[in-house]
């Protein structure tokens, strides 16, 4: 069983690299297929942590960098629902990628990136993270610039530079963290106390893969790239990498000073509401959601401030809502933007009698992450705000319902303006898609374990025993 | 045993919406959903007989949900399920929804998660209940429109966060998230006020209560009857005023301020909805601001604080939801006969529609409190709780409140009859106005039953109130209820049947051979229509007096409905904090840019040339130079 934690690692590592020399023809399904056995290895690893303890895997080097890989919980379980999703949003791009020419290149760094998100999560050395961490922005800024012209090189740059600003800052937080520990194992840090430069200095970095304010512009400049690479990027992978790190450093390794936590809930609930008012005024399909994307990620992040055990759970249970139904959301814009040629809502409408199954298919995942019953996403956003209201924060609390408001007002804008009113651009017929059919299950799932809950909650339960 | 209730009211239907959804024949949909219905009546009637203990499972360690049945829960738990039947038995023959695969699906859900509601004994499976019935609500609105769905999530959905912050503040109060069944909190800090204050919100929003109603008057419009008669007319009514009954009865303990601002809340919502009401000319509109302006009653009742007030309030809503889903489900008949529900074309429809007309009639005397029928009894109560209020109270403001009130509780009913006088005259009076004057067949059976029940239950609600009282509202109250005077139900029926009898009589003993024709007089006015005038007709001088027409094109305003109000503000926040985001974006940019100056500035210094490089090592050899020698 100890074999599946490298499998989990370097099967995709290496994947991508088959992908790369492999003929244009199998590169697709080579790719899906790659992403699919990572699922199945990161998911094999649950029974493993479920008996009891995480699995290890170390090769000493030298003092300050090792080869060591942890699976536990945490990492498991972002390493499951990260493959998960990034398997369906792989078989959805089947159909949508299938008319570009160099789609060849998107398949390479695409399965690149998973490989070194895995590589990340199950990173057990900071310094390991950290060069996980920048292969992903690697990866990120060539998925970002796909289209190669002008405004897609300037997008791709500026969030290369952004998150390379966060990343230098957090390479600086983990040199002061070597200098007064003598070490960067996450197993011999665990508990102690972090200086507060170190921890700010962390922190922003992970706010610039998070985007969270002040770093988050970059993200809706991203979403000029394919629908496949901002789903992956806005809702999946990407942006919940700074918030693992989160999770990994101050919620499971040090523990950091109250005002620094303090520092943390303030900054994600401006965050949550300017990105949220900015939703509302955007009529960029795909700006609204990744501003929607820098929302929800104030709520995990702000889940994760409040620093105790059930918040943490609730901050996994987020995770996989929005991870789940925000892919869904980007999905359904990129079939409606495949369909019509357009991004901009001012130009869409009446699309509902066409497309009923992706009207269908956001509509469910639209509720989720607004936060209605009996949808997944209803049950951690009630969570955080009765714990937040309970932890005191009490302000906090009413501005993540007021965040909840501007949700609704801003996903059922962009609903109505696209699939109702008058039709302003034809669209064929949505049926029998490969496309329509992935949504379709992100939005069930959405439904089923909105309904089903214990289901999402005993695997977190047990993973976080 | 409750696993055994809870299975057939909740898990059942919940479930079998699923495979409905792909069965074809839309017979079999329809006779499914009847019969889980059916069956979920009886379970309720179970549980209300037999109590049966709470139901407890975890969640997750940390939350654990309770699920319970009390005694009011118990029999608002039966009239969901009573009502949904009905609906479901009426909506088979109805056209516009009868072939729809998801309608029944959605009805099925609907009354599953109301009847959560009922059974949650904690805020957690409460919120998770009440807020999956607005998924539903925008799910059953957009079979009609999605302007209309689209309306109500935004100002129920609003409401229903601002009820999730009030729930989060009264757990913070009181430091359980278990419901108490008994004397809550009390109004004495601005935490307790704050969490009132949005909890009331939530409930007043789910009953349509104003200033949360103006989505019904819109839905309405597009939205087909049976889901009229399902949501706004009775189970969001139940549930709205179940939760207002709630929170002051169980959850806080009314102040006089408290009392006051509900008082004037449910008055103004009489008045105003009641002279909206008046001057409608389509069938629908004119029924939803009446199902608005009787949530005004609920309140008042509710607000009195008063045993037989809350006990008034408590019955009235019972009775709106039979008379209102009642006249919807009339209105819906004659629309789907006449193919129109504006009231000019229509009329003299009695003969054509006999069981129609008469429990439209029934139905509209209901509601405007006429006795013996049960709008009376319970507006009875009502007043007299308001009475009791105004008597019992020492201070003169609120004193001045209570008798507001009354008064416009009382005008409110005077002005029902005259809107129902109107809408009787104009669909079952009268003159065909119909293009074509198309005859019409009588009601079907399933269509037709529903009205006979609700008819029924309208005349034996209001005949043995204390029946009803004493089995289904007495036992929740703590308090006795007491009547001030006396009223005989059956006395008054008797004297009232007995009098229609012997005009009956008169009139068919009479020998009346000769009729005198004579100018027609309305009212002092001049009848420039003839014989013919037309019932939208009827109120058009009381719309065009100076005040009046004042006071309508003030409650016309669209800027004046929250709807707008709420997109309104939150638009001008939102272009406040993009403005933010933007200036962040700006400096983001000046970074960039300052980055990619420098790093040009810096290539442009390594240009390839050797005397440039030169000229460099001889410069920092200088600077070397300079600070050697400074040490």
């Amino acid at each position: 069983m100890n074999g599946t934690l490298p499998l989990t690692i370097i099967f995709p590592l290496l994947g991508a690299f088959f992908v790369f020399f492999m003929p244009k023809k199998y590169k697709p399904l080579l790719s899906v297929t790659v992403l699919g056995v990572t699922f199945l290895a990161s998911a094999f690893l649950i029974p493993q942590i479920a008996k009891g303890g995480a699995v290890l895997f170390t090769r000493h080097l030298s003092e300050w960098f090792n080869l060591s890989f942890i699976a536990d919980g945490l990492a498991v379980f972002m390493a499951v629902v990260s493959s998960l999703v990034a398997f369906l949003i792989s078989l959805y791009s089947l159909e949508y990628m299938k008319n570009y020419e160099n789609r060849g290149v998107f398949y390479f760094w695409t399965v690149l990136f998973v490989g070194s998100m895995m590589g990340l999560v199950f990173s057990a050395n900071l310094i390991l993270l950290f060069c996980f961490w920048e292969v992903t922005s690697l990866c990120s800024w060539k998925l970002i610039g796909f289209y190669r012209k002008e405004e897609d090189a300037k997008a791709a740059d500026k969030a290369f530079l952004v998150t390379f600003f966060g990343a230098s800052a957090m390479l600086a937080g983990i040199i002061l963290i070597y200098l007064n520990y003598g070490t960067l194992e996450i197993a011999s840090l665990r508990g102690l106390p972090i200086a507060n430069i170190s921890a700010f200095l962390l922190l922003v970095g992970i706010i610039s893969k998070s985007a969270q304010l002040p770093l988050e512009t970059w993200l809706p400049d991203a979403g000029i790239a394919p629908t496949p690479v901002t789903a992956l990027l806005h809702a999946a992978v990407l942006v919940k990498i700074g918030i693992y790190a989160f999770a990994r450093i101050f919620g499971m390794t040090f523990s950091a000073s109250p005002v620094f936590l303090n520092a943390v809930i303030t900054i994600s609930v401006v965050t949550i509401i300017v990105a949220a008012a900015s939703a509302l005024v955007e009529k960029n399909m795909k700006r609204i959601l990744a501003y929607s994307t820098i929302s929800q990620l104030g709520y995990i992040l702000l889940a994760l401030a409040l620093d105790t055990g059930l918040s943490f759970k609730i901050a996994m249970l987020y995770i996989l809502a929005h991870s789940v139904a925000k892919a869904g959301l980007f999905l359904c814009a990129g079939i409606i933007e495949h369909k019509t040629g357009t991004k901009d809502i001012t130009k869409l409408g009446g699309l509902w009698h066409s497309m009923p199954y992706t009207a269908v298919a956001y509509l469910l995942c639209a509720f989720s992450i607004i936060g209605i019953p009996p949808f997944l996403g209803f049950w951690p956003k009630l969570m955080l705000v009765l714990l937040s209201l309970e932890s005191g924060h009490i302000l906090a609390g009413a501005f993540l319902v007021l965040g909840a408001v501007f949700t609704l007002f801003y996903l059922m804008r962009l609903f109505n303006s696209v699939f109702f009113g008058q039709i302003k651009i034809e669209a064929k017929e949505d049926r029998r898609s490969v496309m329509v059919w992935v949504v379709l299950m992100l939005g069930a799932l959405s439904l089923l374990f909105g309904l089903w809950v214990k289901l999402p909650f005993n695997l977190i339960a047990l993973l976080f025993k | 045993m409750i696993e055994q209730s809870l299975f057939t009211i909740i898990v059942l239907p919940i479930l079998a919406g699923f495979p409905l959804l792909l069965v074809k024949d839309a017979r079999i949909r329809k006779n499914i959903t009847c019969l889980i219905f059916f069956a979920g009546i009886v379970a309720s009637v179970v549980s209300f007989i037999k109590p049966e203990g709470m139901f407890i499972f975890s969640l997750i360690d940390e939350y654990t949900v309770t699920l319970g049945l009390n005694k009011l829960s118990r029999f608002v738990l039966i009239c969901i399920n009573f009502f949904s039947f009905l609906v479901c038995l009426y909506s088979k023959d109805y056209q516009e929804v009868k072939d729809k695969r998801v309608y029944f699906s959605y009805l099925l859900w609907l009354a599953a998660f109301s009847s959560l509601a009922c059974f949650a004994a904690d805020f957690i499976i409460f919120i998770f209940a009440w807020g999956a019935n607005l998924a539903l609500l925008y799910a059953l609105l957009s079979l009609g429109s999605a302007r209309s769905a689209n309306k109500a999530l935004s100002i129920v959905g609003a409401a229903d966060f601002a009820l999730i912050l009030g729930i989060g503040l009264y757990i913070v109060s009181t430091g359980s998230i278990i419901m108490p069944q008994a004397a809550g909190s009390v109004l004495d800090n601005p935490l307790n006020w704050t969490a009132f204050i949005l909890m009331i919100s939530g409930a007043l929003a789910k009953a349509g209560c104003a200033p949360f109603h103006t989505w019904i008057p819109t839905a309405a419009e597009d939205v087909p009857l049976p889901v009229m008669a399902i949501l706004p007319a009775s189970l969001d009514k139940l549930l709205g005023i179940y939760l207002l009954a709630k929170i002051c009865t169980e959850l806080f303990i009314l102040n006089n301020f408290a009392t006051a601002l509900l008082l004037l809340t449910g008055s103004l919502t009489i008045m105003f909805a009641v002279m909206m009401a008046l001057i409608q000319h389509d069938l629908r509109k004119l029924l939803s601001y009446h199902a608005i302006s009787q949530v005004g009653y609920m309140v008042i009742g509710v607000a009195t604080a008063t045993p037989i007030g809350i006990a008034g309030g408590i019955f009235h809503m019972i009775n709106h939801a039979i008379y209102k889903s009642g006249l919807f489900l009339a209105g819906g008949v004659v629309g789907e006969k006449k193919k129109t529900f504006e009231l000019e074309k229509l009329g003299g429809l009695a003969a054509a529609m006999p069981v129609v007309f008469i429990s439209a009639l029934v139905f509209s005397f209901s509601i405007s409190g006429v006795p013996p029928f049960n709008g009376f009894a319970s507006k009875w109560m009502i007043y007299q709780g308001v009475i009791e209020g105004l008597s019992g109270s020492s201070n003169l403001l609120l004193r001045f409140v209570f008798l507001f009130a009354l008064i416009t509780a009382m005008f409110g009913s005077v002005l029902t009859l005259a809107s129902f006088v109107k809408f009787i005259h104009a669909i079952f009076l009268g003159q065909d106005h119909s293009p074509g004057r198309k005859k019409v067949s009588g009601v079907s059976f399933n269509m037709g039953l529903p009205l006979v029940i609700l008819g029924a239950l309208c005349l034996v609600l209001g005949l043995l109130p204390q029946v009803f009282l004493n089995i289904f509202i007495k036992p929740w109250m703590t308090e006795n209820i007491y009547f001030i005077g006396s009223w005989n139900s059956v006395l008054a029926f008797s004297l009232v049947a007995a009098g229609l009898v012997l005009g009956w009589i008169f009139w068919k003993t009479a020998k009346t051979k000769q009729l005198r024709a004579d100018d027609i007089f309305i009212g002092g006015e001049d009848a420039s229509y003839g014989p013919s005038f037309p019932a939208t007709e009827f109120y058009r001088s009381v719309e065009e007096m100076p005040l009046m027409r004042r006071a309508y094109a003030l409650l016309k305003k669209e800027s004046l409905d929250l709807y707008n109000i709420l997109q309104g503000v939150l638009k001008v926040a939102a272009y406040i904090l993009f403005f933010a985001d933007r200036s962040i974006n700006f400096l983001t940019s000046c970074f960039g840019y300052a980055v990619l100056g420098s790093s040009s500035f810096f290539r442009r210094l390594h240009s390839g040339v050797l005397d440039l490089y030169l000229a460099w090592s001889l410069f920092g050899l200088a600077i070397l130079f300079f600070i050697l020698m400074g040490h």
